[in-house]
């Protein structure tokens, strides 16, 4: 039986249905008869042909109708994200992608009524539109409804991060309908809001307004004057060509960013027998889809791409070690997404009746879970007890591979320097027991004498 | 001039069609503005073509007209 996305409610043209491993759309006959005109205008074809909108086609079956609706069907995506999860880079793909879209569907006379980020998904680091009722048709005059959710949910972001090197992901988490646009412009100092001709158009000018228009509640309705199809091209043209330069400034010093360049923490054929244990593991099991937990700058998620696992989904806290991520994805064409998650907090269950927007938790599919180095800076780091933190690492996939990091490792040493050691249950002895009452360890591997371990398991609760 | 913009696109509603989604005030003013002030630009490049469509005319024709006799003497 087919139920309804929770997510899927604000637009009343359309929700999203799920039957098991299919994703299916119920639309209106408004909808209905715009998605055929969308595919008899050619416009379908060509941003299918680019790759760049979902496939959807109508249903078959018992799936052809519900509750008196027409039904599209599209092909399930290995994951879905949100943009509070993404890297800089991948919000400025998926607000370019979305633009683009945008443009092209005006040269066949359609519009989308509205810009909403959760509307892009990603296959690898690719972006994909995947809201088909979305598309309208255009006319001539027509207004874009959609600029004010797309400054919100794309552009104040953006800024934040690149003009005053601020991570937009924690607050983003916080206001998941997009950051509001009166904060951002409180925020510019008065040189850049009035004499930064996108920051007036999009940002100064637009709050101006909306508290005006709060203040002064009198004014009379007036005709709209009709905006020409090329004042409305050159309005996303130009959002487009200033959202391309937009580079992630710094946001200080990263921790990790070097971990996979730099890295002192393995000595000589070391991380050379790390890589091999990973690769094997890769091997016995092909994973559809893996989870890489700490996945930084995604060398360990490039082995296992090498090694027929098919996707990856990677979580790291630190943003300039997911941005050399995304890049490394981007460069050797890999299917693997890298995104913001602090594994001591991920994402919620949250948004409308707690239930619009998925914990991370709840959308785990993966085969396979690998967290490598990661334990001790949750279990000594953030003080998360250790049987929490392997249970909680076990939970996310029936397979997996966890790295030990003892006590005397150098990295602990200098994670207690000037803190007290409260840690005693974590050693060794602790970590074994723990795994092995959730899960059969198949094998392990002491990188060196009393250092760190590797071990690869199958779950066996839950 | 702000409270004069307001006052013609502060209240201003969507088209019916996306309705669902509330484009904002500001961002609609402002497409207001802009719109007006394309809608200025295109009617003078619209007139100006007009203009200079005419004036283009009328020197063909003088050309024109002085022309024939060469050509009816080439001929």
């Amino acid at each position: 039986m087919a139920m309804r996305d929770p997510g899927s409610f604000r637009d009343p043209s359309g929700y999203v249905l799920t039957s098991r491993d299919r994703i299916f759309r119920a639309i209106n006959d408004e909808a209905y008869e715009n998605f055929l005109l969308l595919k008899s205008s050619g416009a379908y074809a060509d941003l299918r042909s680019k790759e760049w909108i979902i496939a959807a086609e109508e249903a078959d079956g018992d799936h052809a109708i519900h509750d008196g609706r027409r039904v599209l069907e599209h092909p399930r995506l290995p994951f879905v994200s949100y943009p509070y999860e993404w890297p800089f880079s991948l919000l400025k793909r998926a607000a370019l992608l979305h633009l683009d879209v945008h443009l092209r569907a005006l040269d066949f006379d359609f519009t989308l009524s509205d810009a909403s980020a959760y509307n892009v998904q990603f296959c690898g680091v690719k972006p994909v539109f995947i809201d088909t009722p979305s598309f309208v048709p255009y006319r001539e005059g027509d207004y874009w409804t959609g600029q004010r959710q797309f400054v919100e949910q794309f552009v104040n972001p953006l800024l934040l991060r690149s003009q005053f090197g601020i991570s937009p992901n924690a607050w983003y988490r916080g206001s998941i309908d997009g950051l509001p646009t009166s904060d951002i412009a409180r925020l510019l100092g008065r040189f850049k809001r009035w004499f930064a001709p996108t920051l007036l158009t999009n940002i100064t000018l637009p709050d101006l307004l909306q508290r005006r228009a709060r203040r002064d509640t009198d004014g009379r309705p007036a005709k709209p004057q009709p905006l020409p199809k090329t004042a409305l091209r050159f309005l996303l043209q130009r959002l487009h060509g200033w959202i391309s330069r937009q580079q992630p400034r710094p946001i200080g010093a990263s921790e990790w960013h070097h971990y996979g360049t730099r890295n002192d923490s393995y000595a000589d054929g070391e991380e050379e027998r790390k890589r091999d244990f990973i690769a094997q593991f890769s091997q016995s099991l092909a994973p559809a889809c893996a989870w890489d937990m700490g996945c930084n700058t995604g060398k360990y998620s490039e082995v296992l791409l090498q090694n027929k696992t098919k996707s990856i989904i990677g979580f790291d806290f630190d943003l300039d070690a997911l941005e050399a991520a995304v890049s490394r994805a981007v460069i050797k064409h890999l299917r693997f997404l890298p995104l913001f998650s602090d594994a001591a907090n991920p994402s919620p269950q949250q948004g409308w009746a707690e239930t619009e927007r998925l914990g991370l938790h709840s959308r785990s599919g993966a085969d396979a879970v690998i967290a490598l180095a990661i334990v001790h800076h949750l279990a000594i780091g953030r003080n998360i007890p250790l049987p929490a933190v392997i249970e909680w690492l076990a939970g996310l996939a029936p397979h997996g591979v966890i790295e030990f990091v003892p006590k005397s490792d150098p990295m602990i040493q200098r994670m207690l320097q000037r803190r007290r050691d409260i840690f005693t249950d974590y050693g060794k002895a602790q970590f074994e027991h723990v795994l092995s009452g959730c899960a059969r360890i198949v094998r392990t591997l002491e990188l060196s004498p009393g250092g760190r371990t590797l071990y690869q398991f199958v779950r066996t609760s839950g | 001039m702000l409270a004069g913009i307001l006052i013609c696109f502060a209240v201003l509603a969507p088209t019916d069609a996306f309705a669902y989604l509330d484009p904002g005030t500001g961002t609609f003013a402002l497409q207001g503005l802009f719109a007006g002030i394309a809608g200025g630009v295109l009617g003078v490049r619209a007139y100006w073509r007009r203009i200079s469509g005419l004036l283009r005319r009328s020197k063909a024709s003088e050309a024109t007209g002085s022309e024939q006799p060469l050509s009816h003497g080439d001929a």
